[in-house]
């Protein structure tokens, strides 16, 4: 740098109208450049509506650019749903959060498409809708239930679950939560949602990339540290359920495991009224990997939380449960592939990527398969 | 404190406020030193202290040795100096390391001497340097002592580099010292595109590859040969962008206090050879160890053995300055001994005239050891590094698939761009701070870095040492 330096002028030299000009014109061209490489390959929101019962929802037909993990372009149909490729056959109803809507990946290559298009190879002609809605907990998921019932008169339902959904079902200060009825069971309460009166904003900025990747990284340095809470996506780490010290802590397992399922029985048999024409099945996919301490070990996906839902499920009656631990132990025993990240994520953490969504939907055909061919020959047998 | 904290931030703002309301030299200086003071001491207050120690004994040493004509009293002032300073330096960095060496040694006798609870004061190696080359270059009559105890503290505490560097010399610093803080629309621009650029690399680049190296260097033997191969690559890349990243800002900030700091780094990955690329990377320190190690050891001029021996002595010297492990001191030694190599094979020879493909596959030859013998800079003990070259050699080449691709492409920047701006000089695009054009983008190079982060901002490598 050269030029002899003004001690007057901290801003701009005063020059004239050329100097603006081409200020200008320098700045537009950056936002420019910036707009356009991230609406295309980074992030771009579709746009999103308030519908009752449904909560906020992406517009029908809608698109949405998402290159932060992987890179998927994701088509939104009716009811917030992701589009899968056959629309025809066995209604069959996936409920989720991130991990299922899975907008780091293409749409056919989610778990819900997978296992889809892998029923078909079967002969069994099921119509899965991918309901991967993010920022649901299980009281929303009750709450869902009427609609989704009316919507898709679903055969069966499977609910994608992780602790932190049934740690929220009680939090009041979201749309939808349990209260205590007495007799251990449970009382839903439903409130206009706050986030409903920012929708005008939202959907405004959803037309620049650049302001939705603003808006991302300014929403995710404020509340980096609250995962779960107002607007945020409750995948991840597992929160522990409240007044249950948690199972890494506690010493005796069968204490924890007893007061677990005490919680969240009552949530069960909410979930279970709310789809009473549906089987529920369960999924669980475990999301904490636990990294080896020495040269012997190997990773593994056994987070406290994670596991002891799952178990815990397990031992409850009426219900279908799916946890893919061993499908993704085997994933990297086998073939050394994570279930987990993506080209531009951290080691094994993130969201599910190509490996893991065919994991989880290796798990998820056995199941169904077993359920619809068992319907099937019922129906056949006239049973 | 970090640079890249919403803390700093409120310092500088505040730094700035109170420089610009009083203009007064004496008044400015204090504030630097008053903020120096604040800066060090978020980190932790208690080690002031030795900054206060090593300043003042050092100050009066210096002017004992100007105003002493009897040439062994100065000699022995210095040799005082410099074993106080060492010491300091031993105890604090050195003592659990010959202690665990020392338990090496005698574990076969049954013996084994307890670790001591010592923390490494931030930024120790910086400025004991510092403040060594001040005391050396006073007893030479290289350069002035300070006018006051003022400016010498101002000039040991200079919060921009107090922490990591680059290492400055008393006689750049205490001129500009001495001319005063000069606040222009120059030292305004310049300065903030230096920290935007230094931001850039840190927090975009250096930190999206920790991401692949700290997991790497974790569980190495988790992963494929090929996976660790990238791993290694990449930190050699990380460690660069890290350290000229926190140059940069150091630079950055200093400029918009009116200073001017040394540059650090000059393009190292376009080197040609290695003895160039240890002219262009860490150039304080390079310049440090050859003036105050070398030279003193004989440099070049008692033959060829010689030189390369002491050559040899003074990279182990400087790998142990980065840190108390046998690391290290391989790491220093192994570039020592590629040094020595180096010039054996060179021996008459010119340097090569730049040619295509010659050039390039010399730069990434040295790319290529600087990354490999990065592996015990990097690995946090032997048993690591063990574990790291098996992978590199194949010796057990399964383990899990991970490609993360920012890795390949900051590698391909770092060559493609070392070159581009080595080779074509480019020289009109941010030159001249006057241009319409350079507050729009330097206003671009901060919301890039917001916008493109990683996810975690981790701390300076070089805080550390």
């Amino acid at each position: 740098m050269s030029a002899s330096p003004s001690r007057k002028s901290y801003i701009h030299p005063g020059h004239g109208a050329g100097y603006w000009l081409i200020f200008a014109r320098s700045a537009f061209l950056i936002l420019l450049s910036f707009e356009l490489v991230i609406r295309l390959f980074i992030l771009k929101h579709s746009p999103v509506e308030y519908k009752p019962g449904w909560g906020i929802i992406h517009v029908r037909d809608s698109y949405s650019v998402h290159g932060l993990e992987g890179f998927a372009v994701t088509h939104y149909l009716d009811n917030g749903e992701i589009v899968t490729p056959y629309q025809d056959g066995i209604s069959v109803v996936v409920l989720g959060d991130s991990t299922t809507k899975a907008a780091q990946i293409p749409n056919d290559s989610n778990y819900v498409s997978l296992t889809e298009i892998a029923l078909r190879t079967r002969g069994i002609h099921a119509d899965l809708h991918n309901l991967g809605l993010p920022d649901r907990s299980i009281a929303d998921y009750v709450a869902l239930g009427p609609y989704v019932q009316k919507e898709y008169a679903p055969e069966i339902v499977v609910l994608q679950v992780n602790p932190s959904q049934f740690f929220f079902a009680r939090a009041e200060n979201r749309p939808n939560h349990f209260v205590d009825a007495g007799n251990g069971v449970l009382k839903l309460v439903t409130d206009q949602p706050d986030q409903v009166h920012n929708l005008a904003f939202t959907n405004f900025i959803s037309h620049s990339g650049l302001l939705t990747l603003l808006d991302f990284r300014a929403r995710n340095l404020l509340i980096s540290h609250s995962p779960g809470q107002n607007g945020t996506d409750l995948a991840g780490e597992g929160q522990p359920i409240p007044e249950i010290e948690r199972p890494s802590k506690n010493k005796d397992p069968q204490l924890a495991l007893r007061q677990y399922g005490e919680e969240i029985l009552p949530q069960i048999k909410a979930l279970q009224a709310a789809y009473p024409n549906s089987k529920l099945v369960f999924l669980v996919i475990p999301y904490t990997p636990t990294f080896p301490s020495s040269l012997d070990d190997k990773i593994g996906w056994i987070s406290p939380d994670d596991h002891l839902l799952a178990r815990t499920l397990f031992f409850m009656d009426d219900v279908y449960m799916i946890y893919t631990l061993d499908a993704f132990q085997d994933l990297y025993v086998s073939e050394y592939n994570l279930p987990r990240g993506t080209w531009n994520s951290a080691f094994n953490f993130g969201h599910l990527n190509s490996h893991g969504h065919a994991a989880v939907a290796s798990e998820l055909v056995k199941m169904l398969g077993n359920i619809l061919s068992y319907t099937e020959e019922n129906d056949e047998t006239g049973k | 404190m970090n640079f890249v904290s919403p803390q700093f931030a409120l310092l500088l703002t505040t730094v700035l406020l109170f420089l610009a309301i009083f203009r007064a030299a004496g008044w400015r200086k204090f504030i630097l030193l008053l903020a120096s003071c604040v800066f060090y001491a978020y980190w932790d207050w208690r080690f002031l202290g030795l900054l206060v120690l090593v300043t003042v004994m050092d100050y009066y040493i210096s002017i004992w040795l100007v105003t002493s004509h009897n040439e062994r009293t100065r000699k022995a002032m210095l040799l005082a100096s410099v074993a106080v300073n060492l010491s300091i330096l031993g105890y604090f960095k050195y003592t659990n390391f010959f202690i665990d060496s020392l338990n090496l040694v005698l574990a076969r006798a049954g013996f084994n001497l307890p670790e001591l609870q010592i923390i490494l004061p931030i930024g120790i190696s910086f400025y004991i340097f510092e403040t060594l080359s001040y005391v050396i270059d006073v007893y030479r009559r290289h350069a002035e002592p300070a006018e006051s105890l003022l400016d010498y503290a101002v000039f040991v505490t200079f919060f921009p580099r107090l922490v990591a560097g680059p290492i400055m010399r008393a006689a750049h610093f205490l001129p500009q010292l001495k001319r005063g803080i000069q606040f222009s629309r120059e030292n305004f621009v310049v300065g903030a595109q230096f920290f935007a650029q230094g931001l850039l690399k840190k927090i975009v680049v250096a930190d999206t590859l920790a991401m692949l190296t700290d997991t790497v260097y974790g569980i190495p033997w988790v992963f494929s040969s090929l996976v660790v191969w990238l791993g290694v690559l990449a930190f050699a890349v990380q460690v660069y962008f890290d350290f000229s990243g926190y140059s940069d800002m150091a630079t950055g900030v200093a400029r918009l206090l009116g200073f001017e700091l040394p540059v650090n780094f000059n393009l190292p990955f376009t080197s040609q050879s290695l003895t160039e690329f240890w002219g262009r990377w860490h150039i304080s320190l390079s310049t440090w160890m050859r003036d105050y190690v070398y030279i003193p050891l004989g440099g070049n001029r008692h033959g060829a053995t010689r030189t390369n021996l002491n050559m040899f002595i003074t990279m182990l010297i400087g790998g142990l300055w980065h840190g108390a492990s046998w690391n290290f001191v391989i790491w220093g030694g192994l570039h020592g001994l590629a040094l020595w190599a180096e010039r054996i094979f060179s021996r008459g020879k010119q340097p090569q005239a730049w040619s295509w493909p010659g050039s390039l596959l010399r730069a990434l030859g040295v790319y290529l050891w600087v990354a490999i013998a990065c592996v015990f800079f990097r690995s946090p003990n032997l048993i690591i590094a063990a574990e790291v070259f098996k992978k590199l050699l194949f010796i057990h080449p399964v383990g899990a698939h991970w490609f993360f691709a920012p890795a390949a492409f900051y590698m391909l920047i770092v060559i493609i761009g070392g070159f581009y701006l080595r080779l074509r000089k480019p020289d009109g695009f941010l030159s001249d701070y006057r241009q319409p054009h350079v507050i729009p983008v330097i206003a671009a190079e901060f919301l890039f870095a917001f916008l493109f982060a990683a996810g975690g901002t981790s701390p300076f490598i070089y805080f550390q040492f």
